[in-house]
Order: structure tokens, then sequence, then C-alpha cells
């Protein structure tokens, strides 16, 4: 009788071990290389080369999916007011922090605008020791991210800090000024705002890769892991095969053909 | 095993086409690495075409699984040795070979089925 532990099997068992363990890694080796070349293709979407903003969404319009982390050129003034805070941002380091963020015409000063996080500050900093937006004309390039959605409500609408960047409590701050329905991250800081200590904000979100980005390596990755899966099947199989008590007659038949299932006990 | 047989056959002449075009393929991608030639060079057309027809081999995969499956199925219906279907399952993978398998597949399958013979 061939049990399960009999020596006889052990070729099987080691075989089989040795199958899926080869099929399953080379599964997780796809598996990764299909998450690398995703995550690669997101950062190589905020390296691609600035385009005008206008070229990417209108004031009015719905944000683009295309346009997730794309870097865009914005060329205007900045206005006056609507200066505020975002609270609740890490810094490089982890630290707490806040955005700096000012509306920055698109185009000519009445034109409407887009909000600029300009930069991010401690936490402790008030409102109102932020240095002030440069005047006149500037061309900022930065990353295209849409307007976030309101998770908390901002409790005091006078302090000029946000909870969260999005463009419609913005719009609240501001005398009749039309907004653009997304924001800019700015790829660097304005050179005054450097001086002031204001270092350059993270990307909060970025672009999404394409469906069709590393298909292959998922693809092969589910091949690798139906073969594991297979693999296990047969050794199953034949370790059943091997341990079951075969009748007497189709013991004999498999003998008579030479098969290689062992069957007399 | 009238079903199967038919079914292993025309897996076994896809499976086998595709590796032939698959080896094709593998040779104009890294043919350069044997023969250095201005026209086989990377970059150059030949060898981009087979860096984009590499496609190939992940259809061969999805092919050969329902290979493997068929052929299994079709050696436990037969009652075959294990080392008769890991032949079977090899022949997938070395190109040409299974050609040859599928021939002495069919012969064997119709000495010891002659219901078999006709088909």
């Amino acid at each position: 009788m061939v049990r399960w532990w009999s020596v006889r099997l052990w070729g099987a068992h080691l075989l089989a071990l040795v199958c899926v363990g080869f099929a399953a890694g080379m599964g997780v080796w796809q598996y990764d290389a299909w998450q690398e070349r995703r995550a690669a293709e997101q950062v190589d979407l905020t390296e691609a080369a600035p385009v005008p903003i206008t070229d990417v969404l209108g004031p009015d319009d719905p944000f683009p999916t295309a346009g997730l982390g794309r870097p865009v050129e914005v060329r205007g003034t900045f206005l006056d007011q609507g200066t505020v805070l975002v609270a609740d941002r890490t810094g490089a380091d982890g630290a707490e922090g806040r955005w700096l963020v000012t509306p920055l015409s698109v185009g000519a000063a009445d034109q409407p605008a887009v909000p600029v996080v300009r930069g991010w500050v401690p936490a402790d900093t008030p409102i109102d020791d932020v240095p002030a937006a440069p005047a006149g004309e500037v061309e900022v390039t930065g990353w295209l991210q849409p307007t976030e959605s309101a998770e908390d409500l901002d409790t005091d609408p006078d302090d000029r800090v946000i909870p969260r960047l999005r463009v419609a409590d913005l719009v609240q701050l501001l005398d009749d000024q039309d907004l653009y329905g997304a924001y800019v991250v700015a790829r660097a800081t304005l050179p005054s705002d450097a001086d002031a200590g204001v270092v350059a904000a993270d990307l909060d979100q970025l672009p999404a890769a394409s469906r069709f980005t590393g298909l292959r390596n998922i693809l092969y990755a589910i091949e690798w892991w139906v073969f594991a899966a297979f693999a296990v099947f047969v050794w199953w199989r034949h370790v059943r095969e091997a341990t079951a008590q075969p009748p007497f007659e189709e013991a004999a038949d498999e003998d008579a053909e030479g098969g290689a299932v062992p069957s007399e006990p | 095993m009238t079903k199967l047989f038919p079914v292993y056959r025309v897996l076994a002449l896809v499976v086998g086409v595709l590796l032939l075009v698959g080896t094709l393929d593998a040779l104009l991608k890294y043919g350069h690495h044997i023969i250095a030639a201005d026209s086989w060079a990377v970059g150059s057309d030949l060898q981009q075409f087979g860096e984009d027809f590499a496609w190939i081999w992940m259809f061969h995969g999805f092919i050969y699984i329902a290979y493997v499956v068929v052929a299994f199925l079709l050696s436990t219906a037969a009652r075959w040795s294990l080392p008769q279907l890991a032949l079977l399952l090899i022949a997938g993978l070395v190109p040409g070979l299974i050609f040859w398998v599928e021939h002495r597949v069919a012969a064997r399958l119709r000495e010891e089925h002659p219901e078999l013979a006709r088909t």
C-alpha cells in the first residue's frame, strides 16, 4: 500500500514543489514588472513637455482625464485677493504643513483664474505672514490637478485657511471672479517665495497609467499562475491515483500497459 | 476521446505554428547578438518589427494553456503514463517538436483505438 509519504512518491513531491515554485515565482516576477512599468509611466507623464493650460482645458470645462498631472504653463497675473492656505499638507520630510495658494489669471488680469499652489509652508505659519504673490505678469509651470472633493467642511470661513483645495470654496472668498475647475501645483517656487522660505509642494495626484501599459506583463503573470495551479492539480491527481487501492482487474490492466502509475501494493 | 482527439490535433497545429513564428520573431529581435549587420541592429526596421511582434508569445502562452489541459485530458482518457504526458507538454515548448509528437500521438491513438482510424 502506497501512502502519500512513501519514499516512492518523494520524487513526485519534489518535482511538484520545483515546478510550482518556479511557475509561481515567474508569475510574481512578471507581476512586479507590471507594477514597475505602470509606476514609471506615471512619473514619465509628469515629466512631459509643458503645454499652455488653455490647450488642456477651458475655464468652464470639466476636468479631462488625460490632464491629470500634466505639466502646463500659465501666463498671467496673480489676483490680489483670494490667497489662502490649505490645511494638512505633508512636506517633503513628512512635516505637517500647509499649501500656499493664490489664483492666477489665465492671460489678462480680468480673465478666469486658476488656483496655483505656490508652495508649502510649515503648519504654524499665520496667513498674514505669508509672502505676497509677485505683481505683474508671471509665467508659472506646474502640474494640473482636478479640484479636490469636500470631505471636511470649512469650519471658519473667515480665517482664509481651507481644509481642501476645492474651487467652489475658493470662489466664495473672491469678489466676482471666475475660476477654472482645476488647480496647478507649481513645479518650482517663485523666486520671491523661495526667498521667504516657501518650498515647492509635492504632487498629490499622479496621472493614471494607460490601461495597456504593461498589459503583457500582467497577462504573462496570469499565465504563470495558471501553470502553477495546473502543476498542483497534476501532482494531486498523481498522488491520489498512486495511493488509491485499485480494483484488481484494473491493476492488472495497468501492469500490462506498463504505465508509470504504481498500482501494486 | 472522439472529440478530444480532433481538438488536440487543432491545438497542436496552432501551438506549433505560433511557436515557429515566435522563434522567428525572437531571431529578429535578438539576432543582432549573433550576427552584427546594419539591417539587423537595435532600432532597425527588422529588429523593431521583432520587438513589436513579441506579443505572439503571449498568445502562444494562452493557447498553450488550452493545449496543456486538452493534452492532459487526452492522456488521461488514453490511460497514458506521466512521462508520456510530459512529452506532450514539452512538445509545445520546443520549436518543431510538436509536429512529430502530434504525428506519433495520432498513430498511437489509432492503433489503440481503432474507432479513431478514419478521423
